[in-house]
């Protein structure tokens, strides 16, 4: 049977290194077990000890750099395991009692959408190319290529690595394009040889530790953005724009990194109380009880719903409705 | 009944169910059918085929669970009493039961090994890992130069 065979072959390998043990029983048993096992025991650890393991020797490093462990590492944070991280982990849900946890893990991240994604978006702006471990970059696809040696995904003691990663019954991805999420972020997988082989969950990591410090210890920039001819009302954004309403009876939208003030929407005859958008259209509402769907790449508006007898408090939208709410104690849907 | 005979000669007599904690006996002895010639395995000592029997004999009786390893991380209480003794073993024979039970492919006693070198691990420096294990230093100056800075910006 092929699978014993895979085992007595990694076995004999290990039998022959521990018999040659030094005389006091000590052995360097990661360069000495077969890759699997070694990597279950480095997949094991926490983050500061994979540090720590990064710095005992050339060999030990390169296990600590493996990006699997990284990506293991990773999901474990259960905050960290948006829709978007565990698409390019590119997992699969099955049922169990493991599974339902992580499904539940999705459903409340889907709750604050913005914070999570800018997140995995932050910093990750330039590809990383070049790395000495980029060999390492496994983890998609039927083989894992690791330096010299090419593990088999599929061999019995990997799938219970993979499986193990993140708690849930997981298939690798064959390729790794179809589970990345759609994003501007194009960086979130790395480029070798022009081949896509995986994301850098190392960085990942880093940069997502970065962001948790920076909340908890209150490192921020603070820029105050100037423009309005009166108070704010609301605001959405993304990592392009930011789209603010006002008292002015104006929506600006705002380039996300130079903060400067591309568009100025005027067409309320009263305060912007609440906006929503998405990729092509701006739906606003305001006290002068209407509410106005604009193309906002354009700043035109295609439409102006009137029937309301109060301010618009709050509108929400998506393909065949708008939906909004009024301080005439009305909820209007209106069909698209 | 099955019997299995170590590289070293000795022979261990185990119940069905014990025996199939390893899926590479449960395999032979389905494949070949039961028989009273003994399962040779050339691949482990007698030594450490008594810790392994052991093992199996204790959890024979377990329902097959799926891979708990985020909880374990977390929870010590978790592992039970027997099995954190069980742990409690000279390295090298940690070590030779952990490759025994991958041969065998007992996969909850490859974990439980794995979970206790890793254990160990988290409890020492880079130094004492060296020490311990036998470890050489093999970072030339300019390699421990970049592993500074690469601390540095993990920070």
């Amino acid at each position: 049977m092929k699978r014993k065979d895979s085992f007595v072959s990694s076995t004999g390998r290990a039998a022959d290194a521990l018999s040659v043990t030094s005389a006091d029983g000590r052995l360097d048993f990661l360069s000495c077990l077969p890759y699997e096992i070694a990597m279950v025991i480095v997949i094991y650890s926490d983050y500061p000890t994979i540090q720590t393991i990064a710095e005992v020797s050339r060999s030990w490093r390169r296990f600590a750099r493996d990006n699997a462990v990284w990506r293991r590492l990773f999901l474990q944070q259960t905050e960290w395991r948006t829709p978007r991280a565990l698409a390019a982990a590119g997992c699969y849900y099955h049922s169990g009692s493991r599974a339902n946890r992580v499904q539940n893990n999705i459903a409340s991240s889907r709750n604050d959408a913005a914070a999570p994604s800018s997140a995995l978006a932050s910093g990750a702006n330039t590809p990383r190319v070049g790395d000495e471990d980029m060999y390492a970059a496994g983890g998609y696809g039927s083989d894992i290529p690791l330096g010299d040696a090419t593990v088999n995904a599929n061999s019995a003691s990997m799938q219970r690595i993979l499986a193990a990663y993140t708690g849930s019954s997981l298939r690798p991805a064959l390729t790794l394009q179809h589970r990345v999420a759609p994003s501007p972020t194009p960086s979130l997988v790395r480029k070798f040889g022009g081949r896509l082989v995986g994301a850098d969950w190392r960085y990942l990591f880093s940069q997502r530790l970065k962001l948790d410090n920076n909340w908890k210890t209150g490192v921020a920039d603070i820029h105050t953005v100037a423009g309005h001819a009166d108070s704010v009302y609301c605001v959405q954004y993304d990592h392009e724009k930011i789209v603010t309403g006002s008292r002015d009876r104006t929506v600006k939208i705002w380039d996300s990194k130079t903060l400067q003030c591309t568009r100025t929407l005027a067409g309320h005859d009263a305060s912007v109380l609440c906006l929503k958008y998405d990729d092509t259209t701006l739906v606003t509402g305001s006290s002068d009880s209407t509410v106005i769907v604009w193309d906002w790449q354009t700043g035109n508006h295609s439409l102006r719903l009137t029937s309301h007898a109060a301010g618009v408090l709050d509108v929400a939208f998506d393909r065949e409705h708008v939906v909004s709410c009024s301080k005439d104690c009305t909820i209007k849907v209106w069909q698209r | 009944m099955i019997r299995l005979q170590s590289s070293d000669g000795r022979l261990f007599a185990v119940d069905e169910k014990t025996g199939f904690m390893s899926t590479l006996i449960k395999d032979i002895v389905t494949d070949l059918g039961s028989t009273s010639e003994p399962i040779p395995l050339p691949n482990v000592t007698g030594e450490i085929l008594v810790d392994v029997v052991r093992y199996c004999r204790y959890h024979k009786d377990d329902a097959r669970l799926s891979s708990s390893v985020p909880d374990i991380l977390q929870d010590d209480s978790l592992i039970e009493a027997w099995d954190r003794k069980f742990m409690a073993m000279p390295d090298d024979r940690m070590l030779k039961v952990i490759s025994a039970a991958d041969y065998l492919n007992i996969e909850p006693l490859v974990d439980l090994g794995c979970l206790a070198v890793a254990k160990i691990i988290r409890t020492l420096s880079v130094e004492e890992i060296r020490e311990r294990y036998n470890v050489v230093d093999d970072f030339t100056p300019e390699q421990r130069e970049q592993i500074k800075k690469e601390l540095e910006r993990m920070k």
